[in-house]
């Protein structure tokens, strides 16, 4: 789980307000892109649709005027050739031509497209025409336009066939130029252009204008969403911290999902401060309830502490007056006293070395935890030699150390203790004429396993439980002089230690007691 | 020689085990005079008292009524009371407490009272022997 608590400022793009800014700044940048670009669109289509409507007009204008004007024209021709009067005709042709601005040129063929008059190009007049549209023309029989291009320029000609008793005689063409037409074209064009610049700048100001406006109404609105979310991320921050009394101004909530949230938000802040109110009340209950246990434990601790110095002293003392008082009535009326009377006497004072003992050992159990004592640097080999000596073993038992043992840090007289009731317990009880004793050690996980085992008479499994229990013993107390502490303490002293005791033993073959011991840091095995 | 015939001073609260002190000293055939007080307070008075002769060795146990064994040492020591007399406790206590109390008071022994009279004797055989032996300053 990341518990980490990000307090520091969120970066713009980060944030729910420079998303929602960016977001909509873009949207908005798209909008009117798309809509200035439709707009110019249209206007630049109605515009050229407007020019080319003209143009039309213009042309049907030209059309109208070049056929009245050619119908008159081509009467007269017509009047003319009946009348052989073809001079005067192609005065009144020049004249026209000269007077008309729109008109260019006129030609008149016969026929065999002779052309008998050409104002353009009088080097051709008698000459046979043969151009496309010479001969285009020369095949028509109805006034008809054609249009054509001569020199770059582009003409419309009128063609008027002219009719001599019901046959044709030959045909008038009227060039009409359209380089005026072309200029109010070329000149429309430009007008477009212009006028399409002019609209575009007109859109993009606009654009923008729309732009600044709608960069401002979508901070406000972004402003306006977002603040509250940052109103309940800092109030977040607040409460994660532990600062449940701050509270974020109403004003800034709004009532939307979000001034709920937070609200709500609120309300479950003081419910939690509510609760670690009373958690800490309960928590700063219970250390005091625990102050009192532990002080009420340890009055009652150091009341046992008295108690066992008590049993130590007055309860011993009385017992060794016994013992002192029985010794001398054998020795003073020693002469007085018969054999039964000496017997009872010395029962008398082995009772009170028993009683004596049982003090001893209750003593040294409720020691045992109690009192602190150092911890050392204990060899395990060179203990167990020691032990060893001082237990002074008949000859008849050979003890053997069947493994290397480590160096551990441990209470020295304890775990000594801890072997020498075990071994001892062995000593005194193996029934075999060669005692065996071994004791080794291996490690076992976090632990050290120690065994001690010998070829005694072995321990019924169901007294298991029963041996390591205070003033328990197997045999009658006279037999052995046992006060049944010895593992008690041993058991005691192990498990302080967290370590455990158990017991392997098969009756008649011998018994195995095996113990583990909490490894320590730096402990070191040989 | 320490105690040559100067008296021994127990301070003893029990007097079986007074019985058996006294006992012992027949038992060793020591002659010197027991001078017997039952509590610290009882000590401090006799030793302040010149009529009494200064004792050769004093005797005392921990757990008394009134003034306990180490509470007399201190008084005695901060009254000059002591001097160069050596102090022996005898006690049933194996405290460790009590042990490092008293030899942080400057006593010359510190003796388990045995459960066993004959042991006692022993125990008591060699205290003397070694106060017999023990030079004295020539005060």
């Amino acid at each position: 789980m990341n518990n980490q608590i990000y307090t520091d400022p969120v970066k713009l793009t980060q944030s729910i307000f420079g998303k929602l800014l960016i977001t909509m700044v873009m949207l908005l940048l798209l909008i009117i892109v798309i809509f200035t670009t439709i707009q110019i669109q249209s206007e630049k289509n109605i515009l050229v649709m407007k020019v080319n409507e003209n143009i039309s007009e213009m042309k049907l204008n030209i059309q109208r005027e070049g056929r009245s004007f050619s119908n008159s024209l081509g009467r007269l021709t017509e009047n003319s050739i009946a009348s052989y009067d073809f001079f005067a005709l192609f005065e009144s042709i020049r004249e026209a031509v000269d007077l008309e601005p729109n008109l260019s040129y006129a030609i008149l063929m016969n026929k065999e497209r002779k052309a008998l008059l050409h104002t353009d190009r009088p080097d051709l007049e008698q000459e046979i025409l043969v151009k496309n549209y010479d001969i285009f023309a020369s095949q028509q029989e109805r006034p008809v336009f054609q249009e054509h291009v001569s020199d770059q320029i582009t003409y419309l000609e009128y063609v008027f066939p002219i009719q001599i008793s019901t046959s044709t005689w030959g045909h008038l063409r009227l060039g009409f130029s359209l380089i005026a037409l072309e200029k109010k074209i070329e000149y429309s064009e430009n007008e477009i252009k212009k006028q399409i610049r002019r609209i575009v700048f007109r859109s993009v100001v606009v654009a923008g204008i729309f732009m600044i406006l709608g960069t401002f109404v979508v901070f406000l609105l972004s402003r306006k969403i977002s603040r509250p979310i940052s109103v309940l991320t800092a109030y977040s921050i607040e409460l994660a911290n532990g600062n449940y009394g701050f509270k974020p101004d109403k004003k800034l909530i709004g009532k939307d999902e979000v001034g709920r949230l937070t609200s709500s938000f609120g309300m479950m802040a003081t419910n939690i401060k509510n609760a670690n109110d009373q958690l800490e009340g309960y928590s700063h209950n219970l250390e005091k309830k625990v102050k009192e246990r532990t002080k009420e434990l340890e009055s009652v601790n150091q009341e046992l502490k008295n108690f066992a110095y008590i049993v130590s002293h007055d309860l011993k003392a009385p017992l060794r007056s016994i013992g002192s008082l029985a010794s001398w009535l054998k020795t003073d009326y020693e002469d007085k006293l018969d054999d039964v009377g000496k017997e009872q006497l010395d029962l008398l004072v082995g009772r009170v070395n028993r009683m004596h003992a049982l003090i001893g050992g209750i003593l040294q159990y409720s020691r045992v935890g109690k009192v602190e004592e150092i911890t050392a640097r204990v060899d395990v080999t060179f203990m167990l030699n020691d032990v060893i000596d001082i237990l002074n073993s008949p000859k008849n038992i050979k003890i053997s150390l069947d493994t290397d043992f480590p160096t551990i840090d441990f209470e020295p007289t304890r775990i000594q203790q801890v072997f020498q009731n075990i071994i001892s317990n062995a000593i005194k009880y193996i029934d075999k004429p060669k005692g065996l004793i071994h004791v080794g050690c291996k490690s076992h996980g976090e632990y050290w396993e120690f065994y001690v085992s010998d070829n005694g008479p072995g321990i019924d499994k169901k007294y298991h439980d029963k041996v390591f229990q205070l003033f328990q013993t197997l045999q009658s107390k006279d037999s052995y002089e046992s006060t049944g502490v010895g593992l008690s303490i041993v058991k005691k002293i192990i498990e302080t230690n967290g370590g455990r005791i158990s017991i392997d033993s098969i009756v008649g073959k011998g018994t195995t007691f095996k113990f583990l011991l909490l490894k320590g840091k730096n402990d070191v095995k040989k | 020689m320490m105690l040559k015939n100067k008296d021994i001073l127990l301070i003893e609260d029990d007097s079986i085990d007074v019985m058996s002190f006294k006992r012992a000293l027949v038992r060793l055939e020591i002659k010197n005079n027991v001078r017997h007080v039952e509590n610290g307070e009882e000590a401090l008075a006799y030793l302040s008292n010149s009529e009494n002769s200064k004792p050769g060795i004093i005797f005392m146990d921990i757990n008394m009524p009134r003034m306990t064994g180490p509470e007399f040492l201190k008084m005695a020591l901060e009254m000059k009371l002591i001097g160069c007399i050596p102090v022996v406790v005898l006690t049933t206590s194996r405290e460790e407490k009590d042990k490092i109390d008293c030899f942080h008071l400057g006593i010359s022994g510190y003796m388990i009272k045995d459960i066993d009279f004959e042991d006692f004797v022993i125990t008591m055989r060699t205290i003397f022997n070694y106060w017999a032996l023990c030079e004295s300053p020539g005060l």
